[in-house]
Order: structure tokens, then C-alpha cells, then sequence
């Protein structure tokens, strides 16, 4: 599968018209990617840290290569159900905003490459990208938690009890 | 290398800054796969633990020396300096590098040169 093409096709559906002149917009592309794959989006793109947070010099260079087409936005190839519900999902929540993107890639790297504990991978995010505010840093960590968690049997289950002692306690609720 | 960003910043206290310039080397080394896309001030302090004095006093340098050049560039509606590494860096840092690990004896094994 062309790569480029599949990024353009993401791109597409977020709305996102790449200008590889501006800086904002180079931000976003990587950390929007670096998001994508780490929710099963496949891309052949290695990313790793550095102090910009997760990146990749191969995008970075396909992007310069080829930057008409990613300001035209046109790709034949149509994203999978499964993509086109992770690009609309990393939107929803992330905005475009390239600071929530760069804090939450940098905790998705730390927590779901490097493994640290989620306190250990906050307080590295908070260091590392210190420039941002604790509201900023917060909201994103929050973001890509809600983005990147997928819960197991056993939480689902337990989730699921929980619900069911709600709607219980609601109908009879509504009985009264 | 960028696997080893947190240990390196960590571990770098103990690099006696007289025998080399720790904190030039640790700028080129954040910079140089960085390419165009280079990397802000913010994001080199932050990155690299670095105090405002000693990382504009060494990038002042980098850029007199022809090794870095700086561009203002807006995010989220501010101005930021931009900073990447020239061709000229790039290709000094290399032979650093090349002569570190010839210091080091690790023949390119540790370093995957």
C-alpha cells in the first residue's frame, strides 16, 4: 500500500490541508500520524523521541518530496471503516490543536512504546514539554488516555456490571 | 539515539563540560536528524534541561559558527525562534561523532555508525 497516499486520505477526512511552509502544520502532520499508528492505524513510517516529541524523519521528508500533494489533499484511495473511525476519533478530541497533539504524542510514546507507568510518563511529559501550561499538559495526557485506551475482558466486565447497577438503580428510579 | 533522549539528558551531569562542549554536542546531536524541521528553543530547553542562558549563549555560537541557522515561526499565535542544523553542522557533527567513537573504541558497534 502507497503510504503517502493513505496519510492524504487521513488527512482528508480530518480536514486538514498540509502547507509544508508553515511550521504549525509540519507539527500536526507528525503528531496526528504518530497518533494514528499508535491506534492500529498501519503506516511504515518508524517514529522515535526526540525533543520534539515522537518523530519521524522519513514523513518529514516525504512531505517536503512531495509537498503539492499534500496542499492539493487528492488521493483515489478511500480509508478502511476501522482508519476513517480512528482519523474522526483522534479529531474529535485532539481539534487540530497542535499543543494537545505534541503533549499527547509524547505520552502515548512514553507510556505505550517506552512502557513507564502512567504517573512516571505524566511527570517526563511535564518536563519534557514544560513550556506548556499544567492545564495543557493535563488536557492532553486526558486526551490521548481517552484516545489510546483499549480496556481488557476483565475492566470491560467490570465496566459492564457497574453500567448495569446504574440503569437498575435508574428504572427504578423512574418507578417512583 | 532518541530512545536514549531521557538517559542522555539524565546521565549527561556527569560529562566534565571543560574537557568538551557537553552542550554543543548535545544541540547538534538533538538537531542533527531533525533536518528542515529543526526544533524550537522551548522545545531544546525543555528537551535537553537546558537553563535560557546556556542554551542561547550556545546556539548564539552554533549559528556564528555556520553550524545552525535560526527562523521565527508562529504557533498557535506565537512567535517562536526555530533553529535546524546547516549542511556544514551536519557533516561536523558527523565527523565528531565519528572521532567519539573512535575515542571510545566502539567501532561503530555502540553508536550503529
Amino acid at each position: 500500500m502507497d503510504d503517502r497516499s493513505k496519510i492524504i486520505a487521513c488527512f482528508r477526512e480530518a480536514g486538514f490541508r498540509m502547507d509544508t511552509g508553515q511550521f504549525e502544520h509540519r507539527l500536526i502532520a507528525q503528531k496526528f500520524i504518530y497518533l494514528l499508528k499508535l491506534k492500529g492505524v498501519e503506516f511504515a513510517y518508524p517514529f522515535r523521541l526526540y525533543v520534539r516529541g515522537p518523530y519521524s524523519p522519513t514523513l518529514a521528508r516525504e512531505y517536503y518530496q512531495y509537498a503539492d500533494e499534500f496542499a492539493r489533499c487528492e488521493t483515489d484511495l478511500v480509508l478502511s471503516r476501522a482508519e476513517a473511525d480512528s482519523v474522526a476519533g483522534l479529531n474529535g478530541l485532539f481539534d487540530k490543536s497542535p499543543s494537545l497533539l505534541e503533549i499527547g504524542a509524547t505520552y502515548g510514546y512514553l507510556a505505550y512504546e517506552m512502557h513507564q507507568p502512567p504517573q512516571q510518563a505524566y511527570r517526563t511529559v511535564r518536563r519534557m514539554k514544560s513550556f506548556y501550561t499544567s492545564e495543557q499538559i493535563v488536557k492532553g495526557v486526558n486526551r490521548a488516555k481517552q484516545y489510546l485506551f483499549v480496556p481488557t475482558d476483565d475492566e470491560t466486565a467490570a465496566l459492564e456490571t457497574e453500567l448495569q447497577e446504574w440503569q437498575r438503580a435508574g428504572i427504578r428510579s423512574m418507578r417512583h | 539515539m532518541p530512545d536514549d533522549l531521557i538517559a542522555i539528558v539524565e546521565e549527561s551531569e556527569d560529562v566534565d563540560s571543560t574537557l568538551i562542549s557537553r552542550v554543543r554536542l548535545e544541540i547538534l546531536w538533538a538537531l542533527s536528524e531533525l533536518g528542515e524541521d529543526g526544533a524550537t528553543a522551548r522545545q531544546l530547553k525543555a528537551g535537553l534541561n537546558l537553563s535560557d542562558g546556556v542554551l542561547y549563549a550556545n546556539l548564539k555560537k552554533l549559528v556564528g559558527m555556520g553550524y545552525l541557522r535560526s527562523e521565527k515561526v508562529a504557533l498557535e499565535g506565537k512567535e517562536l525562534e526555530l533553529y535546524a542544523i546547516t549542511p556544514e553542522g551536519l557533516l561536523e557533527w558527523q565527523r565528531v561523532r565519528g572521532w567519539l567513537c573512535k575515542l571510545l573504541g566502539c567501532e561503530g558497534v555502540i553508536c550503529g555508525r
